[in-house]
């Protein structure tokens, strides 16, 4: 291997393409038919056209870029004081993420299967998986991600494969569902699925500036290709008034599998199938917390910080389960994790326009 | 190692094995559990309901080859307490993931079942293939009748029944899951099965009852099955049709005949159906019906008023015949056709009549039909389907196709 | 009489003998320190220097001193350092020859047992006795130069100028030739010694393929490899490890295929041992990983020539340790120890088939306990009805919880394999069916074990024996109860957390540079295509990348050349 401390495209595109994954896994194809009514799966397709587009600009502009990350480039542009400012904004927003989507996979699971378990048991399980995926450092996790995320997804493939017994065409009318208006509204509030971008930019040191737009390419297009795949396949077992009600869409599409007498309710392999994706997107975007903070203030040391922000990720999460807000279906808080791809725009913008790669490396290199 | 070493060392294994012991209260060995096979609800008085329950009892238990079933029946006035209350007769806890049918009794159907089904929705053990079923007698007599004879196990008893009824009339609609989500939108109405315990079959344990049971099943049935005589005939109860509801009140039964008909209606699996001979009045010829594909509905809603076409080309192949005629000859095929149009094209009117007019209930789904010719939900909804359903006019074409004769 | 005797010593007292009882005191230390202290050879001549000396042992600083050419201090260094008449296989003898008319006195020096002792009468004594007596048309002045070129028609012989080096030779079965006036000895490699022969494989048995294992002898192993490969390019480089034991390690690789740094760091690390004592190649293996905690083996060990050789062909370094049959070969991925070398010698469709088994066989013995109580404890409604009552009723009567009962049967079943392996071979396969069968069959038949946890783990124990290595099923039993554990505290959501820790424990973890879970963590572009299932053999045309080796091709891309057709024979056919 020609890389010593990198991690090749694929590891980056399926690292990524699990951070979707996760949210179709929690809300997605739900959200999409609360929004769109029996036209849900258009919004898929209307979000990956914005996002293709999205990182066509972004990739054109980094041709002037080089090889840096968003920390670099802010370095570059406004010293050490604007660097140190978009690497908290970039950390607290990960947390903030982090500790949402730790309630969010645990109140799942526990409505599935641990049904008396208290909750913080099951957020301390899933805690150890992300300390340790901490510990071994973000190599590590791209490399797992490589083959495990694969099989994810063809364990979610295979499920809605075994439902197309239960595919109805007729839950596809009325056309328009909800009406273009609502679409559109829909689709530009649930762009936030794509929200992590922001990872993408970060992890561009790890491998090289040519593979980025096969990274960003390749991973929008399966992240595309899931979200209408799931959208689709749920909107056709269920009709949209029954649609709402359900919480856990895979896990509802998962319960009507039906072959013969002895394979019924194998939906627990969905429980397999949540639990992995859940322990590598916690482990890789805890990771970054990691990374970015040890890189936004110049700490050589990044291990120690590990338990601290593990603990302040957990305490965040149980908080955010006593408020009793559905942080990931609301819109108000899908707006602001758009910011996931405002703000790297923004600093890309800037950085192409100070065309900061050409001028070769500073001292933060 | 140093004395900090063994320090830290003792801290994480106590705090790992506080960790791991200290959550897991979901454990539950397969032997703590009661699996209750069959739910019956019935009314008791003004607000109770009785509640029976079916369990599995295991082989090691009962003695001899088998499970044997327990049958326990409980008063309360809801449905979650009783499950609560079950829970403290029978020494297990009460585990609701293999249960195969619900069953209500008439009188509750009537009066509406929705507060039951809201208490099931949100139980997640439930299976959503659970099948619902009305039972005329009452809900607890109706299990209780249940013997099964030739199964081993009750559950396997009822997984074998339902499928084969599925040949008979449609037992996917009736199951759990579309119960719910019809009975709560203004779309297709449920159904459930229809049973009533049929009096002239007695109680039965020798081999030669069982033929006579047979016989007389025979010939209370529209059609039987010659081949795969499946060992669930035997039973006291009798499935005497569908019931028809109306978002959550039952509103009507049909009968054998025309649930048959229903079912050909909505579904693509092959009936058997026997009609009177048209050259011989005296016996009756039994076909094997098949739906082609190039059959139809379509549905269009003009002036506030539905219009239902439906085209039916049906292929059937001639199974038995009584009399000696010959239908392979094309006139005796040809009018053996024009027989089988005839009595289709008006059982199915009536039918139709009967739940459009009667009934007022969509079971059919022609809603889905409908909902193609509009836009947007909102101007669905707006067009309120359960309104403008008793006014809807029929367009009923059939073509039979004689294929061959067996 | 007797009888009045022996019934009196009961009633008479007599005092007992007295018993010696022995008392383990610390060495003495002292004497010999002081005396080593003085490095200098002149101690010898003293006196009173002499008598400390005995019982001491010599100093190594002594040693490394020059053959003297006084005959008379030779003998009196090799006599002290072997303590020679109370050292009974140490051999002496002395003996005169005649060089050039001139009498030289000599004396060798052999152990006996570890030498060939008609090569020395035949090949040493004789001729150095005998032959010089014989006029040899010579013009060399030098005494020992004619001897070393004429007198002693040996193979194998050496020219050596210090005491240690006489010494090692002395100890691995040399004979040390010493001749008066010379300042150098000679050294005759006579080593013959009883061993065991080649035979077949003990533990890793294939049905296709060679059927001969490594013995302890080195030459005989290295022999082994030669003759497969029977390259000019395969070194063989010698190291030395232990610095009392000497035992000969020869390091393996092909010079125009391995890569010059694993060669170089390889090197390094057999080099850089210091221990006394090493008997086998499985300490050396824990001297040379790189993390001896992780669960995993990161040094593939292997007793069967073939496999070393295939891996040597594909730019890995083997390392041969003097009495011990086992060979080590590194770096090693994953993929190493889930294939054996039937893999190659069988046809294709054959190959892929064992491969899936194979690989079935090891995630059900990693994974099965763990996932079957997860499902009985957490997920009963995944069981199909009918088979769920049949559990039911064989776990009715059994007093303890599942999760306990798996890890009796487990435990038992680990004391069962020990106990296999241990025990003699005539009660050996008693122990099987004693076990196995009526333990079994008694336990649950009293109710103690649920019939349904001996058949999970009848199967678990026959997915593990399909693992070809030895060390990975270890970690693969280990891994087990974690597993277990795991899927007992949370189910599904236990399990995950495993496989994932598991996976990036391996994922984080290196053998000699490369990633341990190569070809599948870091995907590498390579065209090697005997990961998970095998190419054809014809389309293997390219050695593993991630070894980043010198020459990357290995056949040309058509290896079969009849299937090219002849042009001008067309019209033949």
């Amino acid at each position: 291997m020609k890389n010593k401390i990198g991690f090749g495209s694929w590891e980056a595109t399926t690292l990524l393409v699990n951070l979707v994954f996760a949210n179709i896994m929690l809300v997605f194809p739900r959200d999409m038919v609360q929004l769109g009514g029996s036209a849900g799966w258009m919004i898929p397709v209307i979000i990956t056209l914005i996002a293709a587009g999205y990182f066509a600009i972004t990739v054109k502009l980094y041709n002037n870029i080089g090889s840096m990350d968003l920390l670099d480039i802010s370095d570059c542009i406004g010293g050490r004081i604007f660097k140190v400012i978009i690497g908290l904004l970039i950390t607290i927003f990960l947390i903030l993420t982090a500790s949402i989507y730790l309630g969010a996979f645990s109140q799942t699971l526990k409505i599935i299967s641990l049904d008396r378990s208290s909750l913080e048991y099951v957020e301390v399980l899933f805690l150890a998986g992300m300390t340790a995926a901490a510990y071994f450092g973000v190599e590590a996790i791209a490399r797992i991600s490589a083959f495990l995320v694969p099989a994810v997804i063809i364990g979610f493939l295979l499920i809605t494969v075994g439902v197309i017994p239960e595919f109805r065409m007729n839950n596809l009318f009325p056309v328009m569902g909800e009406g273009a208006l609502e679409i559109l509204k829909g689709s530009g509030v649930r762009l936030s699925v794509f929200a992590m971008f922001v990872i993408l930019f970060l992890m561009v040191p790890f491998f090289k500036k040519q593979l980025l737009k096969k990274v960003g390419f390749s991973y929008v297009l399966l992240s595309g290709i899931l979200l209408i795949w799931s959208t689709l396949s749920f909107i056709l077992v269920f009709p949209y008034e029954m649609a709402a009600d359900k919480k856990i869409p895979v896990f509802q599409i998962a319960r009507h599998m039906d072959f013969g007498n002895y394979i019924q309710r194998i939906e627990s392999i969905s429980v397999l199938i949540s639990s992995i994706c859940a322990l590598i997107f916690l482990g890789a975007v805890f990771n970054f917390v990691i990374y970015v903070f040890a890189k936004t203030l110049d700490l050589k040391q990044s291990k120690p910080l590990i338990l601290p922000m593990a603990i302040i990720v957990f305490s965040l999460s149980i908080i955010s389960k006593r408020v009793k807000f559905d942080f990931l279906g609301d819109s108000i808080t899908n707006i602001i994790w758009l910011l996931g791809m405002v703000l790297p725009l923004i600093i890309i913008i800037i950085g192409a326009a100070k065309k900061v790669g050409t001028e070769g490396t500073r001292r933060h290199k | 190692m140093s004395i900090k070493l063994r320090l830290t060392s003792l801290f994480m294994s106590i705090a790992l094995s506080a960790a791991l012991l200290s959550g897991c209260y979901d454990i539950n060995e397969i032997e703590d559990l009661a699996y209750v096979i069959a739910i019956g609800i019935d009314k008791a008085d003004e607000k109770n309901f009785t509640l029976t329950f079916q369990t599995a009892v295991p082989k090691s238990i009962a003695g001899g080859e088998g499970e044997s079933i327990d049958i326990r029946t409980f008063r309360t006035d809801n449905f979650l307490s009783g499950l609560k209350k079950a829970s403290e007769y029978l020494d297990r806890r009460i585990n609701l993931s293999h249960t195969k049918i619900i069953v209500v009794s008439e009188e509750i159907a009537k009066e509406g079942i929705m507060a039951f089904l809201n208490g099931l929705q949100q139980n997640i053990e439930l299976r959503p293939n659970v099948n619902i079923i009305v039972a005329s007698e009452g809900a607890q007599k109706y299990i209780e009748s249940i013997q099964p004879k030739l199964s081993s196990s009750p559950a396997k008893h009822y997984a074998l029944l339902f499928k084969s009824y599925e040949t008979d009339f449609l037992v996917k609609d009736t199951q759990l899951e579309d119960y719910l989500y019809r009975a709560k939108n203004h779309v297709t109405q449920p159904v459930a099965i229809y049973t009533s315990i049929d009096k002239s079959i007695g109680d039965t344990s020798e081999a030669s009852e069982k033929e006579d049971k047979k016989s007389e099943e025979d010939s209370k049935k529209a059609g039987g099955e010659e081949k795969d005589k499946s060992k669930e005939k035997e039973e006291a109860m009798a499935i005497k049709g569908l019931a028809v509801f109306q978002m959550d009140k039952m509103v009507g039964t049909l009968n054998r005949d025309e649930a048959m008909l229903f079912s050909l209606l909505t579904s693509t699996e092959n009936r058997n159906m026997e009609i009177i001979d048209p050259l011989d009045n005296r016996f009756k010829v039994l076909g094997n019906i098949t739906k082609s594909r190039s059959s139809s509905t379509k549905a269009i809603v003009k002036d506030g008023k539905p219009q239902i076409d439906i085209t039916l080309k049906l292929n059937v192949d001639v199974k038995a015949v009584q009399s000696d005629n010959d239908y392979d000859e094309p006139e005796k095929a040809a009018k053996l056709e024009a027989a089988y149009e005839q009595y289709l094209h008006k059982g199915i009117m009536a039918l139709l009549n009967k739940t459009t007019k009667e009934l007022k209930s969509d079971i059919f789904g022609f809603s889905q039909q409908a909902k193609r010719s509009f836009k947007t939900i909102g101007e669905w909804e707006k067009a309120n389907w359960q309104e403008i359903f008793p006014k809807s006019e029929y367009n009923l074409k059939i073509k039979v196709d004689i294929r061959r004769q067996s | 009489m007797g009888l009045l005797n022996s019934v009196g010593r009961y009633f008479i007292y007599k005092e007992k003998e007295k018993k010696n009882n022995f008392i383990l005191k610390e060495s003495k230390k002292i004497s010999c320190e002081a005396v080593k202290n003085t490095a200098s050879l002149d101690l010898f001549d003293k006196a009173e220097a002499e008598g400390a000396l005995i019982g001491c042992t010599v100093g190594e600083d002594i040693l490394k001193n020059k053959i003297s050419k006084d005959m008379e201090l030779n003998k009196k260094v090799i006599k002290t350092a072997y303590d020679i008449p109370k050292n009974s296989d140490l051999i002496f003898r002395e003996f005169n020859i005649t060089v050039k008319e001139k009498t030289l006195k000599a004396f060798i020096v052999f152990i006996d047992g570890m030498t060939n002792g008609v090569a020395i009468c035949n090949f040493v004594l004789e001729p150095l006795m005998l032959l010089s007596n014989i006029e040899i048309k010579d013009n060399t002045k030098d005494v020992g130069q004619f001897v070393f070129e004429r007198l002693i028609p040996y193979n194998q012989i050496k020219k050596i100028d210090n005491y240690s080096e006489i010494i090692n030779n002395v100890n691995f079965g040399g004979c040390g030739i010493f001749v008066e006036g010379l300042e150098y000895a000679f050294a005759a490699d006579t080593k013959t010694w009883e061993h065991r022969g080649i035979e077949a494989p003990k533990s890793e048995t294939v049905i296709r393929g060679p059927q001969e294992a490594f013995n302890e002898q080195i030459r005989a192993n290295t022999a082994l490899i030669r003759k497969i490969l029977k390259d000019k390019d395969l070194m063989i480089q010698s190291v030395s490890i232990g610095e009392r034991s000497n035992t000969p390690c020869a390091v393996m690789y092909i010079r125009d295929i391995a890569n010059d740094s694993l060669v170089h760091e390889v090197l390094k690390r057999v080099k850089s041992i210091k221990v006394d004592y090493i008997f086998d190649s499985g300490e050396l293996e824990q001297f040379l990983e790189d993390s001896t905690f992780m669960a995993a083996p990161q040094i593939f060990a292997t007793e069967r020539p073939d496999k070393v050789a295939m891996m040597l062909s594909k730019g890995n370094v083997a390392v041969i340790l003097d009495g011990s049959p086992q060979v080590l070969v590194m770096p090693a991925t994953v993929t190493e120890f889930l294939h054996t070398t039937e893999d190659t010698n069988v046809r294709f469709p054959y190959v892929n088939f064992i491969r899936a088994i194979r690989i079935t066989g090891v995630a059900i013995a990693l994974l099965l306990p763990g996932i079957y109580i997860a499902i009985t404890n957490f997920h009963q409604e995944m069981i199909p009805t009918n088979l769920l009552f049949a559990i039911e009723a064989s776990r009715e009567n059994v007093p303890f919880p599942s999760v306990i009962e798996m890890l009796i049967m487990e435990f038992s079943f680990e004391l069962i394999r020990e106990a296999g392996l241990r025990v003699p071979g005539a009660i050996g396969s008693t122990i099987g069916i004693v076990g196995g069968l009526i333990l079994g069959q008694a336990a649950v038949t009293a109710n103690v074990v649920s019939p349904i946890m001996i058949i999970i783990v009848a199967i678990t124990a026959l997915g593990s024996f399909t693992v070809p290595s030895f060390s990975m099923s270890f970690s693969i039993r280990i891994m087990r109860f974690l597993y277990i554990i795991l899927g007992a505290s949370a189910g599904f959501l236990g399990i995950s957390l495993g496989l994932v820790i598991n996976s990036l424990l391996f994922a984080s973890s290196k053998s000699f540079g490369v990633p341990f879970l190569t070809p599948f963590a870091p995907v590498t572009k390579g065209k090697y295509s005997d990961k998970l299932t095998r190419k054809p053999m014809w389309k293997q045309e390219e050695r593993p990348e991630y070894l980043n080796v010198k020459d990357v091709k290995s056949q040309p891309k058509v290896s079969r050349g009849w299937t090219v057709k002849d042009s001008d024979k067309e019209d033949d056919e």
